[in-house]
Formats: structure tokens, C-alpha cells, sequence
């Protein structure tokens, strides 16, 4: 092997006994190209998202029929769509984009609840689940059944209507898709509104996918820090069994220890899935 | 190499391992975890090092490096959706 290899990979006399790529210099090094890699991915979504933008397609009828489906398999009876819980969730998400909030709550304290009142809707019970930054309606589906909260409200027999919003835009300086679900149950009441509901038509309009992109920065993101842990397992690796095999004796830190962090961080990347819910 | 002292920090990042999997979709929580991942780590390599009686502070910068590449790496993929 050539001794420049030799020097970056393995432990070596030329190295101080520890491949040159483990070395605090080189790290920071590694660290300040993985920075601006970022940012020059960023830059390419940013100003040609043909290529590496933001895609997603997911549609308010696909969110309904994936949402009956669950509920039908836990025995709760089928939702239906309702103008008003539309309008409601279309209001939220159009509140979130105009304040820049990620949260069931808005900054100036508004409940989910006003929403739904202001749409016109009289509820006698009401619950909302919401999603972000997901590219289909079934990894939406999955992810709140997959969350125990979410899924109480998804397959909760006690609602029979259904609204939702799927809306395009900036949320934190980042493009992405907002999710709003809302479901409830009416009362009839004297107290209920009779509102207009214009804000459906514009959902329904803003429902379509924003980007034709085949690779999303996220996958680039995520195999080209994989590709970063994997990399320094093997060095790791290489530097244990070298080290064992030829009794090195030297003051660094443990390399077995850098191995385990690796590893989970490899484990931790993996699981990580695309979007957002709360 | 004794296995038996590192058993503390795999038991710490199989912990880790299950929140970040259990916290799917969470982000803030998720990062808290590696985090929380990385300050133990941290603190393993430096009560490890004392005890041995070479802990140095070139040492103590090693840990810190990767640890804060793996914080980064962790915040960059999570928040590049």
C-alpha cells in the first residue's frame, strides 16, 4: 500500500500510531468541507429546485381514504369530509405560514379551537393532528398512527367529520408541505356560527405538488453523512485491530469509544424518516 | 482492551438509540437525545482518562471533535427535510 494511504488510513509510525484522518486537525478539516457541502446543497435547492428542491404529493382525498381505512381496521366508523372543518384547517395552516409557528398553539395564544369556531363549526368534540416536511399522504398516515397521541385522535370513534389542509409555503425559511387534520363532532346548537367558508376553494386550489424533483436533499443529506460514519467506523475499526494486533502503546483518546458514538450515530441516522408531526 | 468499562456508555447510547426511534418525528426531542448521547460520551472519556491518570487536554479535545461532528451530522439530517 502506498505510504500516503499507509499514513491517512492505518496507524503508523509516519501518523503518530493513529491514521491521519482521526486526527483533531484533520476532523475540523472534514468538518468545515461537510459545512460547506451544506451549504452548496442548500444553494442548488434554493436556486434550482428542478434539481434538488422540495417535492411532495399529498392529497386531501388520500389523507381521508388512508385515515378511514385506519379507523376502519380499530372499529371506529368513517369520517367525512366537512366544508367547515376544511375552511378551519385551511385558516391554521394559513395562520402558522403568516406568524412563522410550528405548534398547536399560536404565539399570540390561539387555540386550534377558535379555528373551528370562527369556521362556523359547533363541536361537541374537536381534535387536530398536524404534519410537516412529508413527501406522500401514507408516510403522514404512518407516522401519526405510529405516534400514540396522534392515533388516539385518528381512530377515535367519537368523531364523524373531517376537515384538512395541505398547503404549500415557507414555514422557518424552509419550503415545505403543511398537514392540518381536524376532526370533530356536532352539536346542534343555537350558539352555532353560520360563517362563509371561502378559505376550502383556496385549499383545494394550493393542493398540488410543488417541485418535480427526483432527489430530495434530505436522501443527499442523509447517505452523504452515512457515508461520512461509515467512513470513520472503518478507520476505527482498522485502528483497534492494529493497535490489539501489534501491542501499540499510546496516549490518545479510546478509539472504542469513538466507535460505539459512531455506530449509534449510524443507528440514529437510519431511523430517521422524512417529516414532522406534533 | 477491557470490555467491562465501556458498559455504562453502550448501555447510555442503546438508551439513546431507542429514544431517537421511540421519538420518530419529534425533532427537538430527537436532538436532545443525541445530545444527551454526546455530553455522556464526553463525560465517560473524561472520567475514564482521570481514573487511568492521562487525561490530557489534547484528549479531551479528540472527544470533543466527534462529538460535536456528531451533533452536527444528527441536526443536519433531521432539519434538511
Amino acid at each position: 500500500m502506498p505510504n500516503y494511504l499507509l499514513h491517512l488510513f492505518v496507524p503508523h509510525h509516519t501518523n503518530n500510531q493513529r491514521a491521519k484522518l482521526l486526527h483533531p486537525s484533520v476532523l475540523s478539516v472534514v468538518i468545515g468541507v461537510f459545512v460547506l457541502f451544506q451549504i452548496a446543497i442548500n444553494q442548488l435547492a434554493i436556486r434550482y429546485p428542478q434539481i434538488l428542491g422540495y417535492a411532495s404529493n399529498i392529497s386531501t382525498e388520500e389523507i381521508l381514504r388512508l385515515t378511514n381505512i385506519q379507523r376502519k381496521i380499530n372499529g371506529a366508523g368513517e369520517v367525512r369530509l366537512d366544508s367547515q372543518l376544511n375552511s378551519a384547517a385551511a385558516q391554521k395552516a394559513a395562520d402558522m405560514m403568516a406568524r412563522d409557528y410550528w405548534a398547536h398553539i399560536s404565539p399570540i395564544g390561539t387555540q386550534p379551537w377558535a379555528f373551528i369556531n370562527d369556521s362556523g363549526y359547533a363541536y361537541r368534540y374537536a381534535g387536530e393532528n398536524l404534519a410537516r416536511d412529508f413527501s406522500d399522504p401514507e408516510s403522514v398516515v404512518k407516522a401519526w398512527m405510529a405516534s400514540p397521541s396522534h392515533r388516539d385522535n385518528l381512530i377515535n370513534g367519537r368523531y364523524q367529520d373531517m376537515g384538512i389542509a395541505v398547503v404549500d409555503g415557507k414555514l422557518g425559511g424552509r419550503e415545505t408541505t403543511l398537514v392540518v387534520q381536524m376532526f370533530g363532532t356536532k352539536i346542534s346548537s343555537p350558539f352555532a356560527m353560520k360563517l362563509p367558508v371561502s378559505i376550502s376553494v383556496k385549499a383545494a386550489e394550493i393542493n398540488q405538488p410543488i417541485a418535480s424533483s427526483n432527489i430530495s436533499r434530505f436522501e443527499v443529506t442523509k447517505y452523504a453523512s452515512l457515508f461520512l460514519v461509515v467512513l470513520f467506523i472503518v478507520l476505527l475499526v482498522i485502528d483497534i485491530f492494529i493497535v490489539m494486533k501489534k501491542g501499540i502503546v499510546r496516549w490518545t483518546s479510546r478509539s472504542f469509544a469513538h466507535l460505539l458514538l459512531m455506530t449509534t450515530l449510524v443507528g440514529a441516522i437510519v431511523i430517521i424518516s422524512r417529516g414532522q408531526i406534533i | 482492551m477491557k470490555l467491562a468499562k465501556y458498559f455504562p456508555l453502550i448501555v447510555i447510547v442503546l438508551i439513546g438509540l431507542f429514544g431517537i426511534y421511540w421519538f420518530n418525528f419529534n425533532r427537538p426531542i430527537q436532538l436532545s437525545i443525541m445530545m444527551g448521547v454526546v455530553v455522556a460520551y464526553l463525560s465517560w472519556g473524561i472520567v475514564n482518562h482521570a481514573i487511568k491518570k492521562d487525561l490530557h487536554l489534547k484528549i479531551i479535545y479528540e472527544y470533543l471533535i466527534l462529538g460535536f461532528l456528531a451533533i452536527l451530522l444528527f441536526a443536519t439530517v433531521i432539519y434538511s427535510t
